[in-house]
C-alpha cells in the first residue's frame, strides 16, 4: 500500500498549481481512458461504458501550499500562505520544494510569530525563486501500527483508489472520473465542474476528519444533502456485498467537498469520506484496512444502478 | 465690503495655522473702513476704529486668527514626512484627508492611512497618533527637499459646502467665523454711535496657549475686551450642559475666571433689546483666550461663543443665521454705554 | 466628456456619484461617451453595460475587459429627531477614514452635502481618544433642524459617497480622488475603445461596464454567463501600502511602477497559463508592470475564473494607495502602462491567445 502511495504523496499539488500530481496520475491511468483537461486545469478521466447512464466520481486534489510573496537580492524571501493559517509557529522549520527549489520555513521570532515574521530560506547553492512561484510541504509515507502517516495521506488514498477503479474495474454505467482543483480555499475547481458536466448522478470524495476506521457514507456534507435515494440504495449495496462501511452526516465545512453550487444545479450527489486524522498536518494518518476499503467502496457504489 | 457669509470664506480659504497668521494677505480685509491698521512681531493684528468722542475707553475685541495644523518634523524617503501637531487637529479626519503643505510654495498632499490589512490586531480600531502620521506629497526625495523644510506648516486643504437651513461646512471656521463677525460688524458702525473707541485684534497663537492675545491685551491696554470665539454645538450624543444649541444664536459664558459685571451687562442689554443670546458655564475657566486676557494682562473679560460643529476638523459646521445673530448682538453690546462697569453682584 | 481622454476623462468620470446600485450616471455617461464608435452597446436589466467591440473574423475567440462603475459609499439606515441621519456603508470602507468627512448624498432635489459629524475631541473620554469609531456611532449631518425638516431631502434608503475634488499633485504626477476605483477602469475602457475605433482586432472584444463590485453582488457574473468569454481581463484597483514605515515586503506593489499582476487573492488563485502570459506580455512590450504581492481582498474575478467551465482569468490593477478612502491616490503614469498593456494584450498572436484561454496550471 506504501508503494502505491509514494509517488502521489510526494508529488506537488499546492492550490491551483496541481500540475505536477495531475501529470502523475494522467500516466497512471490506462490508455483506453479519455482524458481532458478543462480551463480551471481539473483533469477529467472518462470510460465509457455500455449502460445508460452516467456516474461522476470528484474528488479534490488539492494540498496546502505556499506562493513566494517577496523575493529581492540580499533580502529576506517571504511567503504567502495558499491556506488559512492559525498558529504560524507550527510552520515554522517545515520543508518546501516547487519549482526547482527546496528550503525551509524560518523565523526569528519564537512566539506570537505573524505572517511578516517568516519568511523562506532556500538550500544551499540554489538560484532565487521568483515572485509567484509555489512552495509545497515535503512529504513522504510511512507505516505504523496499522496507519498511513504523512502528510497527504488521505488525498493520496483515495487517488490512488480511483486509479485503480480506472485501470481495473468495468462497469455498465459511464464513468468519468474528476481529479479537481482549488478545493482548500473554497471548492472552486468543482464548481466549474457542477457548471458543465451533466452526469445523471456523481459521488464526492473527499477525506473526513475522524477516528472512526471505516469509510463513512455521508447523509449530510457541509451544507448539501445527499440525494435519499442514491444514500439508500449505496447502504444497501454496501450491506449486501458485505463491504464494511458506516453511515454518517457532518456539518464540518473547512474542506466542503461538494460545494453550494451543487444545490443550484440540482445533480444528485452522494459524499463518501475517507476517515483521517490530523488533515494538513505533517502527522495526518490513515487506517490502512480503511484505506483498503475505500477502494471496495467505490467500485461498489459505481456499479449501481441508480 | 462682502457679505458677512462670502468675508467669512474668504477667511477660510487661506490657512492659518499657529505661527502663520501674519502670511495671510492683507488684502483680505477691509483695512480701508478702519483708522489704523497694525501688525506686531507675534503675529497679531489690530484694526482701530475711534469713536466720535473725546477720551473714550479702549474696547478690544479679540478674535484668535489661527487654526489647528501640523508641523513638518522629518522629510523621509518618496517625499513622505513625518509630523508634528500645532494645537489640537483631530486625529480622527486624518487618515486619508487632504492636506496643504506651506513650504516654498503650497503643495496638496494627503495624509495616508495604513491598509486595514496591515494594522496589527492589536492596533484595530486605535486611533492613529501624529507620530505614526506618514504624510505623502507624492514628490521624491530630492523634491520634497527642495520644497519643503522641517518647520513648515500643513493644513487641511480647502473645503467647503452649503448644507441645509443656511449651514454650512469649511475648514478654519473655528475661529475665521468670529473673525469675519468681529470686523464686519465694527467697520459697520457709526462713529457718533460708539462710546468706546474699538480695536479689533486678530490674535495669534491661540491654539497652543493662548499666547497672541495676552501679549496684544498688555500691549494696548484696553479697559475691557470681549472675546469671540466657537463652542461646542449640541447634539444628542453630547452632555447638554457642556454645549451651545445651534439656531439659537450665540452664548455668552459665566465663568469663574471671567469678568462677571460685564457679563451680566450682557445679558442685561441682550434682554432689553430682544436679542438671542444664550447662557453657558464653562468653569474654572474656558479654554480660550478671554482667561489669559483677564488673568495675564488684568484686563477684564467676557467670552462670546458661536455654536459650531466638528470643532478642529475640515468639516467643522455653522448656521449663517447664528452669525447674524452674533453679529447683531456684538453692534448693539459694543454701542451701549452700560457695557462697561458696574459692580460684581 | 466626448472630446475628453485619458486622466482627464478619469477627473470626470471621479466627479460622478454612484455608489453600488445607483450607477445609472455613469452608465448614461459611459454611453454617452462612447456614441459615434462602431461598438454595439446593450445594457441589461441589472444596470451593467457590455459595449462589443467585433472582430475582422480571423479568430471566434471571445475576450472581455471589465470594469466596475460602481464606487464604496454609504445608504441612510435611520433619521434622529434631531434631524441627523445613521448610516451603514457600502463597500469596504474602514471606519478610520470615516469621520469628519464631506459627502454627498442623492435626495429627492438633486446631490446636497453633508458632513459626518463627531464629538468635540475636546469633549471625549480618555478611552473615546484612542478609539476610532465605526459608521454605527457616526451621524451624516444635511443641515436639517429635525426629522420631518430632513424628510423633506431624503430617506432611509438614500444614498450617497464621500465628498472629494480630483486634484494632480506630486509635481503634477500623482492623482487624487474618491472613486478611482474603478472608474479609472472604465476610463481605460473608452480610451481603448476610442483610439481604435478605426481599425479592428483579430478577436471579439467584450468591454463590460459592470455593477455592485463593492458589495460583492457584482453584476459580472450576468455578464460572463451572457457572454461565454474565452478570456477575461478584470481591470481594478489593488491597495498597496508603498509608505515610508511600511516594510517593503508588505508594500504589495509600488505606485509608478505599473499595473500589478496577481496570482493569488482571497478570491481566485489565478491559472499560471495566463498570470505567466500577462507578465511576459509587459515585458515584450516594454510596458511597465510588476507582479501584486501580499494576498490582501478580492475582486470580481472571483466570480469569473470559476464561472461557467472556468474561464482564463488576469486580475490587472493599478496601484492605489489609501484605497476606499476620500483619497485615492495614483501615479499618472500607471494609468497610461495599464491601458497599453490591455491593448498588448488584446492583440497578441491569436494562437498564443488561443493557448492562453485553455487555461490550467504549472
Amino acid at each position: 500500500m506504501k508503494e502505491r502511495l509514494m509517488d502521489i504523496v510526494d508529488a506537488i499539488s499546492v492550490s491551483g498549481r496541481e500540475k505536477e500530481l495531475l501529470s502523475l496520475i494522467e500516466k497512471k491511468v490506462t490508455p483506453s481512458a479519455k482524458i481532458s483537461y478543462d480551463v480551471m486545469g481539473n483533469l477529467y478521466i472518462k470510460k465509457d461504458g455500455d449502460g445508460c447512464k452516467s456516474i461522476l466520481l470528484a474528488v479534490s486534489i488539492d494540498s496546502e501550499g505556499f506562493f513566494v510573496n517577496y523575493s529581492f537580492p540580499e533580502e529576506k524571501i517571504r511567503i504567502a500562505p495558499t491556506f488559512s493559517v492559525t498558529d504560524y509557529s507550527t510552520i515554522v522549520g517545515s520543508k518546501l520544494k516547487g519549482c526547482g527549489i527546496t528550503g525551509t520555513v524560518c523565523s526569528e521570532k519564537e512566539k506570537d510569530i505573524t505572517l511578516s515574521d517568516i519568511y523562506f530560506e532556500p538550500d544551499e547553492d540554489q538560484a532565487a525563486p521568483n515572485i509567484g512561484d509555489h512552495l509545497s510541504f515535503v512529504s513522504s509515507v510511512n507505516e505504523e501500527e496499522g496507519y498511513l502517516l504523512g502528510r497527504r495521506v488521505g488525498i493520496a488514498c483515495i487517488i490512488s483508489a480511483l486509479i485503480d477503479c480506472i485501470n481495473n474495474y468495468d462497469v455498465h454505467n459511464t464513468v468519468t472520473v474528476v481529479f479537481a482543483v482549488c478545493g482548500i480555499p473554497g471548492g472552486r475547481g468543482l464548481k466549474t465542474v457542477w457548471n458543465t458536466a451533466s452526469p445523471d448522478k456523481a459521488i464526492v470524495l473527499r477525506t473526513l476528519e475522524s477516528t472512526k476506521e471505516l469509510p463513512i457514507l455521508l447523509a449530510k456534507d457541509g451544507i448539501t444533502l445527499s440525494d435519499t435515494e442514491m444514500f439508500r440504495k449505496a447502504a444497501d449495496m454496501l450491506s449486501s456485498e458485505r463491504i464494511d462501511h458506516t453511515l454518517g452526516a457532518v456539518t464540518d465545512t473547512k474542506r466542503d467537498a461538494m460545494s453550494v453550487n451543487l444545490s443550484d444545479i440540482g445533480i444528485p450527489t452522494l459524499s463518501l469520506a475517507l476517515p483521517t486524522q490530523n488533515i494538513g498536518k505533517d502527522s495526518e494518518k490513515v487506517y490502512s484496512p480503511a484505506a483498503e476499503a475505500i477502494s471496495d467502496t467505490i467500485k461498489a457504489l459505481i456499479k449501481i444502478n441508480y | 465690503m462682502l457679505s458677512l457669509k462670502d468675508f467669512i470664506l474668504s477667511l477660510c480659504s487661506v490657512s492659518t495655522v499657529s505661527g502663520t497668521e501674519l502670511l495671510a494677505d492683507d488684502s483680505l480685509f477691509p483695512s480701508d473702513l478702519f483708522d489704523k491698521v497694525e501688525k506686531d512681531d507675534i503675529g497679531n493684528r489690530y484694526f482701530y476704529k475711534y469713536s466720535a468722542r473725546d477720551n473714550a475707553p479702549l474696547l478690544m475685541i479679540d478674535a484668535h486668527f489661527d487654526e489647528v495644523g501640523l508641523v513638518v518634523s522629518e522629510i523621509l524617503e518618496n517625499g513622505f514626512l513625518r509630523v508634528v501637531t500645532s494645537g489640537q487637529p483631530d486625529m480622527r479626519a486624518l487618515p486619508a484627508a487632504p492636506l496643504i503643505v506651506h513650504g516654498k510654495e503650497d503643495i496638496f498632499a494627503v495624509a495616508a492611512s495604513t491598509p486595514p490589512h496591515l494594522r496589527s490586531i492589536n492596533s484595530e480600531n486605535k486611533l492613529i497618533t501624529p507620530e505614526e502620521l506618514l504624510i505623502d506629497t507624492g514628490l521624491t526625495k530630492e523634491r520634497a527637499r527642495e520644497l519643503i523644510r522641517v518647520g513648515d506648516r500643513i493644513s487641511y486643504a480647502k473645503s467647503q459646502g452649503n448644507l441645509l437651513n443656511g449651514k454650512f461646512y469649511a475648514q478654519g471656521l473655528d475661529n475665521k467665523s468670529t473673525v469675519a463677525i468681529a470686523l464686519y460688524t465694527v467697520s459697520n458702525l457709526e462713529k457718533e454711535l460708539m462710546p468706546y473707541n474699538v480695536c479689533v485684534v486678530l490674535s495669534a497663537k491661540e491654539e497652543g496657549g493662548c499666547v497672541g492675545a495676552r501679549l496684544a491685551a498688555k500691549r494696548i491696554s484696553p479697559d475691557a475686551a470681549i472675546v469671540l470665539d466657537v463652542g461646542f454645538g449640541a447634539s444628542p450624543d453630547i452632555d447638554s450642559k457642556k454645549c451651545i444649541a445651534v439656531d439659537s444664536g450665540a452664548a455668552i459664558s459665566y465663568s469663574s475666571a471671567l469678568d462677571r459685571p460685564m457679563t451680566q451687562n450682557i445679558v442685561r442689554i441682550a434682554n432689553k433689546r430682544g436679542l438671542q443670546l444664550q447662557t453657558i458655564v464653562e468653569n474654572p475657566a474656558p479654554g480660550t483666550n478671554a482667561e489669559y486676557i483677564q488673568f495675564a494682562a488684568g484686563v477684564p473679560a467676557v467670552l462670546l461663543s458661536l455654536p459650531l460643529y466638528n470643532m478642529h476638523t475640515p468639516v467643522e459646521v455653522i448656521s449663517m443665521d447664528d452669525a447674524e445673530s452674533m453679529s447683531e448682538l456684538l453692534s448693539a453690546i459694543i454701542t451701549d454705554n452700560s457695557l462697561i462697569g458696574g459692580n460684581a453682584k | 466628456m466626448k472630446n475628453l481622454y485619458g486622466t482627464e476623462l478619469l477627473r470626470e468620470l471621479c466627479d460622478i456619484i454612484a455608489p453600488s446600485s445607483a450607477e445609472a450616471p455613469v452608465a448614461d455617461a459611459i454611453c454617452d461617451i462612447l456614441k459615434g464608435t462602431s461598438v454595439e452597446i446593450t445594457r441589461d436589466k441589472v444596470g451593467n453595460v457590455v459595449a462589443l467591440k467585433k472582430g475582422n473574423g480571423k479568430s471566434d475567440l471571445k475576450i472581455m475587459v471589465s470594469a466596475h462603475m460602481d464606487e464604496v459609499g454609504f445608504i441612510i439606515t435611520g433619521i434622529d429627531d434631531d434631524g441627523r441621519l445613521s448610516f451603514a456603508t457600502a463597500g469596504g470602507i474602514d471606519g478610520s477614514v470615516l469621520g469628519a468627512r464631506a459627502v454627498k448624498l442623492i435626495s429627492s432635489n438633486g446631490i446636497i452635502n453633508g458632513v459626518i459629524s463627531v464629538k468635540p475631541i475636546h469633549l471625549l473620554s480618555p478611552d473615546e481618544k484612542k478609539t476610532v469609531s465605526s459608521a454605527n456611532d457616526l451621524r451624516i449631518d444635511i443641515g436639517a433642524k429635525s426629522k420631518e425638516d430632513a424628510e423633506n431631502f431624503v430617506s432611509v434608503g438614500t444614498v450617497g459617497t464621500f465628498a472629494s475634488d480630483f486634484v494632480r499633485f506630486g509635481d503634477g504626477k500623482m492623482l487624487r480622488g474618491k472613486a478611482i476605483d474603478d472608474r479609472f477602469g472604465c476610463a481605460v475602457m473608452c480610451d481603448i475603445i476610442r483610439e481604435n475605433d478605426n481599425t479592428t482586432f483579430d478577436c471579439d472584444v467584450y468591454f463590460a461596464f459592470t455593477t455592485r463590485e463593492e458589495i460583492s453582488f457584482s453584476g459580472i457574473l450576468t455578464t460572463t454567463e451572457q457572454i461565454s468569454p474565452d478570456i477575461a481581463l478584470v481591470l481594478e484597483s489593488t491597495a498597496v501600502a508603498d509608505l515610508a514605515d511600511i516594510p517593503h515586503h508588505s508594500r504589495v506593489a509600488y505606485t509608478g511602477e505599473g499595473p500589478a499582476i496577481s496570482f493569488m487573492d482571497r478570491g481566485t488563485i489565478y491559472q499560471s497559463a495566463v498570470y505567466d502570459f500577462v507578465l511576459k506580455t509587459a515585458k515584450s512590450n516594454g510596458i511597465k508592470a510588476q507582479p501584486k504581492r501580499f494576498v490582501s481582498g478580492g475582486n470580481d474575478a472571483a466570480s469569473v475564473h470559476s464561472a461557467l467551465g472556468g474561464i482564463a482569468t488576469a486580475a490587472i490593477s493599478i496601484p492605489t494607495r489609501y484605497l476606499h478612502s476620500a483619497s485615492c491616490v495614483i501615479a499618472e503614469e500607471d494609468y497610461y502602462s495599464t491601458k497599453d498593456l490591455i491593448l498588448a494584450i488584446i492583440k497578441s498572436d491569436v494562437i498564443q491567445l488561443s493557448e492562453v484561454a485553455k487555461g490550467g496550471n504549472r
